[in-house]
């Protein structure tokens, strides 16, 4: 049997940016799938990005992953959400095709040198001496690899509710993935939990009255820093027709068929005891909370130009399928439509990410990386960016390099993973932009300043993007220079740019810079003082997590400490004082106990 | 709670009955060790139980004492709390304290009954530092104050004035972050009013800064004028005891020296000076020089002349400028020759008074005089919060974000009202000893109907 360096398992959006990382960085890399056929499948909404989430996009297209290339060659619908709010907090998104997504998804990964796909499901991991060697196939196959990724996403023991019906499956049409899971819990002894997300029903356009919806087009935009791949001219924009996106409302009927069938909901009932999503709750849940409110929006989001589905953003339900006719009937403009796939919830194992390391590493097995909604998140985006970095790490360790971990400074990525593994659990995490602390640091229009560098320096990123990245960079500093030095009225021409009611063009006028080039001066220039307020606070933060834990320090014997902070403390062992602070719980008096427990240590070492 | 089992002297060493607190899972056990009462301590809990000392090694019975069991986490600590209550005695208390460290206690630190009750978060960290204030208070009034801020007066002002900037901070945040939802904002007046109100009550707090130090420092008072005009003996009788050195021989006080007493209830810190006049004699100038510099300091100046000698002749040195309130004090009424107050006062708008301070004549008019001028500022009465030196700093930048963030929210730069308003979230936390942000989801999925 062929050995490989670095094995992913799943094909999903965690595992196709961890397979081409891993593939990219010189590893060779071998991605077992369920189906081809089903590699890059978007299983819920037919959109990438958003608030916060775009920002990720941008930044695993910094680092050389693929989300936004592909994003932009499928992308039906492209809008800048948050535009007439500042620049820190606009978000990307594009409606896509979800097919031409996975078609030339799967292309991508086949096309890639040292990446090899094939169609198995992962059963259990041999382990020998203490270290995972190999993933073993329904097939009998054995594939031993020196490191492994694991990406199922929601098909780790997944149970798919239709109202009081109850099937197992990854998601409609994919089986469940049982045997990995007890693999994890038997061989492997770790601890998992249950998570649940849900899906609203999709509709056929030619039942949809489209005169009653309020109709939404996009703009033009794309996701990409890099130049276009020629290849896929063939599929680019211009030759995929533009499609808008339409809302609707929910009406006082809604409210009463919800209201009368709620006891049927397997969430209100009790036969789910996993925990649903607060920000993408089900629509009984939201006329069961917000009662007062007497109408909800609905978007009606097109599947794609070869197929006339029509997914119904808004309507997420568990409810029974008769159930769900009537609710989709009570819509004005839906009256007729017909149901082509009902609204399910799914839950499935996740891993509780207290085992889990900054590098996505496991603690108890650090050459088993897990990435994606195994780790407890939702989300395209999220999972590709955790696939991204585990992909990274595995290559990495292969390698002999020291992990690549991203800092809650330097991006979105970074605070998600951060959050992971120092926070409780206790729904599908998703990014907002309200969880990074940098907010003006991290935008989604410098992803390629922030990140390029650390890319190319980990070898995920090829030179001739990073060279386009660094020349965008001296053209920004020497614009930046130029304009401290060039006075009007008194003020440098800076200073004039930094006034909220400026732009570039009202302050500089004619220039021959490119569009992107004046935007990151403008930018700057805007948050300027904020930024400097924002890097002393990263500084105030390093100083914290410059006091790095013992590995083996015994939060039982501090005194002082209460009984949660040592719980949570002895759990999720946290590497420095920064990261014990950020775990839930633990109060900043019982930081400073630590603190001092640790300097006696050290002092009694010395002794 | 599974800290480790302290113990301490409770009351001050010499009283005639001490307490020894022992606080910790373990209390029970060692308590069970040390003393043996005549009924079962754990089934009266709360009630003061008669028995007798043993030493747990020897098993020797001992003195009486009374032992009282109260079960966390209703105690001061949080923790399971035995107290015994013994005879004073240097010797008695010591002992007792010995047994229960011999039964497995640990001694406790300076502050650590009180650092476990901010850690089981019995007390928040204002109420943490009143403590110290109650231990320590000056006067009365220093305490009343103290012991308003441990009953979480000042605390719970911050606290509720934190709550609503949270709950601005959702709305600011649920703006950028969900900006699809069709959700009823809060108006921007109301988010104006929200930010007016917690800037004045800072100001207001921080109005109080200055009673606040009175009362937990003391007014600095100097008592100045020209040698021999009876300094020291008023100071003397202010402190009721004989201390400066007091002879006819003029400039005999050769520095600064600082004494602490209290009038009416008002803590003073008193400074009586060298002669401020031009010295002759080098030694002596050292202290003039100090004098000088106290008299700027000073919030209150007791200027003392003799009426005895012609008054245009003790006003204070050329260049002499101060804000304190001023008192002009006209001793040796008893031998007075006629003479109007100079009109050089007129401009610090100081109070006169006669008096003569050997004869303990008209002494309570300038004491009323030294209240009235203590709190002549807008109130005149005593704070219900004091801000300490900490928390005025920490004040202070979190009103300055407050001011920043309502310009910010004028233009609706929602990513800038978030910056500052955090920026003010920050330091009333860190007051409140929470430096951690509020977790503003977790407010935002409360509110507001989220999830398209």
């Amino acid at each position: 049997m062929k050995n490989y360096d670095v094995i992913v398992i799943g094909g999903g959006h965690a595992g196709i940016e961890a397979s081409l990382a891993s593939a990219r960085m010189g590893a060779e890399t071998l991605l077992i799938t369920q189906n081809l056929d089903h590699i890059g499948q978007m299983s819920c909404n037919p959109a990438i990005g958003g608030i916060a989430k775009g920002h990720v996009v941008r930044e695993i297209d910094a680092m050389g992953g693929e989300m936004g290339q592909n994003t932009d060659a499928s992308a039906l619908q492209f809008r800048m959400l948050n535009a007439s709010r500042g620049p820190a907090v606009w978000s990307p998104r594009a409606q896509c095709d979800k097919v031409l997504y996975q078609r030339r998804m799967k292309q991508q990964l086949e096309k890639t040198e040292k990446l090899h796909t094939h169609q198995a499901e992962g059963l259990s991991f041999v382990t020998e001496k203490g270290k995972i060697i190999a993933v073993q196939t329904q097939f009998g196959d054995k594939f031993e690899a020196k490191a492994f990724v694991l990406c199922c996403g929601t098909f780790m023991r997944g149970l798919m509710h239709f109202g009081p019906q109850q099937l197992p499956g990854g998601r409609t049409g994919d089986t469940a993935a049982d045997a990995i899971s007890d693999s994890l819990k038997n061989d492997l002894g770790l601890e998992l939990m249950r998570l649940k997300t849900g899906t609203p029903p999709r509709v056929l356009a030619k039942t949809i009255d489209f005169e009653k919806l309020e109709r939404q087009d996009g703009e033009f935009g794309e996701f990409s820093y890099w130049p276009r791949e020629k290849e896929y001219e063939t599929i680019d924009r211009g030759s995929i027709p533009q499609m808008p996106c339409y809302i609707g409302r929910t009406s006082a009927e809604t409210k009463k068929v919800i209201a009368d069938n709620l006891h049927l909901s397997p969430m209100y009932n009790g036969s789910i005891d996993a925990i649903g999503t607060r920000y993408c709750p089900s629509i009984e849940d939201k006329i069961h909370r917000f009662g007062d409110k007497e109408s909800h929006q609905i978007f009606l989001e097109p599947e794609g130009v070869f197929t006339e589905e029509y997914y119904l953003n808004g309507i997420s339900t568990s409810l029974p399928v008769q159930i769900q006719n009537k609710i989709v009937h009570s819509i004005p403009g839906l009256e007729k439509a017909e149901i082509a796939r009902y609204a399910y919830a799914v839950e499935y194992d996740v891993v509780s990410p207290h085992q889990t390391q900054n590098s996505l590493a496991l603690k108890p097995w650090p050459n088993l990386f897990v990435a994606g909604q195994i780790n407890g998140t939702s989300g395209y985006e999220e999972a590709a960016g955790q696939g991204l970095i585990a992909g990274a790490n595995a290559a990495g360790l292969v390698a002999g390099k020291e992990p690549l971990i991203l800092e809650r400074d330097q991006a979105y990525i970074g605070v998600m993973i951060d959050d992971l593994v120092t926070k409780d659990i206790s729904e599908p995490y998703r990014l907002f932009t309200s969880r990074a602390e940098y907010r003006l640091l991290l935008r989604q229009d410098n992803a390629d300043r922030r990140l390029s560098k650390i890319a190319y320096e980990y070898g995920l990123l090829p030179y001739e993007k990073f060279k386009i990245a660094q020349d965008k960079e001296k053209l920004i500093n020497d614009e930046i220079e130029r304009l401290k030095n060039e006075r009007s009225h008194g003020k440098s021409l800076w200073e004039h740019l930094s006034s909220h009611k400026n732009t570039y063009d009202s302050v500089v006028g004619e220039s021959h810079l490119p569009e992107n080039v004046k935007e990151q001066v403008q930018i700057d220039a805007r948050y300027e003082c904020y930024i400097q307020r924002e890097k002393q606070q990263v500084e105030r933060q390093k100083r914290l997590a410059k006091n790095p834990i013992p590995e083996d320090l015994d939060y039982l014997t501090i005194t002082g400490l209460g009984n949660e902070a040592k719980n949570k403390l002895s759990r999720y062992r946290p590497v420095d004082l920064g990261q014990a602070a950020r775990i839930d719980g633990v109060t900043p008096a019982e930081i400073g106990l630590i603190q001092v427990h640790i300097k006696r240590l050290e002092e009694s070492k010395k002794l | 709670m599974d800290h480790d089992t302290i113990a301490a002297l409770a009351t001050a060493p010499g009283g005639s009955i001490a307490i020894i607190r022992v606080s910790g899972s373990e209390a029970l056990d060692i308590a069970s060790e040390v003393w043996q009462g005549k009924t079962n301590l754990e089934e009266n809990e709360r009630r003061l139980v008669l028995g007798q000392m043993k030493d747990p090694e020897t098993q020797e019975m001992g003195d009486q004492a009374m032992a009282v069991y109260m079960k966390g986490p209703q105690t001061y600590t949080g923790e399971d709390v035995v107290e015994f209550q013994c005879h004073g005695g240097n010797f008695t208390a010591k002992h007792t304290l010995m047994c229960t460290l011999k039964a497995g206690a640990r001694a406790a630190e300076a502050g650590e009954f009180t650092k476990r009750a901010f850690v089981n978060g019995k007390l928040d960290l204002t109420q943490a530092e009143a403590v110290m204030d109650v231990i320590t208070a000056g006067s009365e009034k220093a305490m009343q104050v103290a012991v308003n801020q441990l009953n979480g007066r000042f605390g719970n002002e911050i606290r509720a004035m934190y709550d609503r900037l949270s709950d601005l901070l959702a709305e600011c945040e649920v703006r950028m972050d969900f900006v699809e939802e069709d959700l009823n904002w809060t108006p921007p007046e109301m988010m104006t009013q929200t930010l007016n109100d917690a800037s004045s009550l800072m100001q207001t707090l921080l109005a109080g800064r200055k009673d606040g130090e009175v009362l937990r420092d003391g007014v600095k008072v100097i008592i100045g004028g020209p040698p021999n005009a009876g300094k020291s003996s008023l100071m003397n009788h202010i402190l009721g005891r004989e201390r400066a050195i007091v002879t006819d021989i003029a400039g005999t006080t050769r520095d600064t020296l600082e004494e602490y007493t209290r009038i009416r209830g008002i803590p003073l810190k008193i400074t009586d000076t060298a002669g401020i006049r031009e010295a002759e004699d080098l030694v002596e100038r050292t202290g003039v020089e100090r004098s000088k510099q106290a008299l700027n300091e000073a919030q209150l100046i007791l200027w003392l002349m003799d009426l005895s000698r012609p008054l245009n002749e003790q006003l204070p040195p050329e260049g002499f400028e101060s804000d304190a309130p001023l008192i002009v004090i006209l001793n040796k009424n008893d031998i007075a020759i006629e003479q109007e107050l100079p009109d050089y006062f007129e401009k610090f708008q100081a109070s006169s008074v006669r008096v003569s301070v050997k004869s303990v004549d008209n002494l309570d008019r300038l004491y009323d005089l030294i209240e009235e001028a203590v709190w002549q500022e807008d109130h005149h009465h005593i704070p219900d919060v004091a801000v300490n030196a900490r928390h005025g700093v920490l004040l202070e930048q979190a009103v300055q974000q407050i001011d920043d963030c309502q310009a910010c929210l004028d233009s609706e730069a929602w990513e800038l009202v978030s910056v500052h308003l955090r920026g003010a979230l920050d330091p009333l936390g860190e007051i409140l000893g929470l430096t951690l942000m509020p977790d503003i989801l977790h407010t935002i999925f409360g509110r507001y109907c989220i999830g398209k």
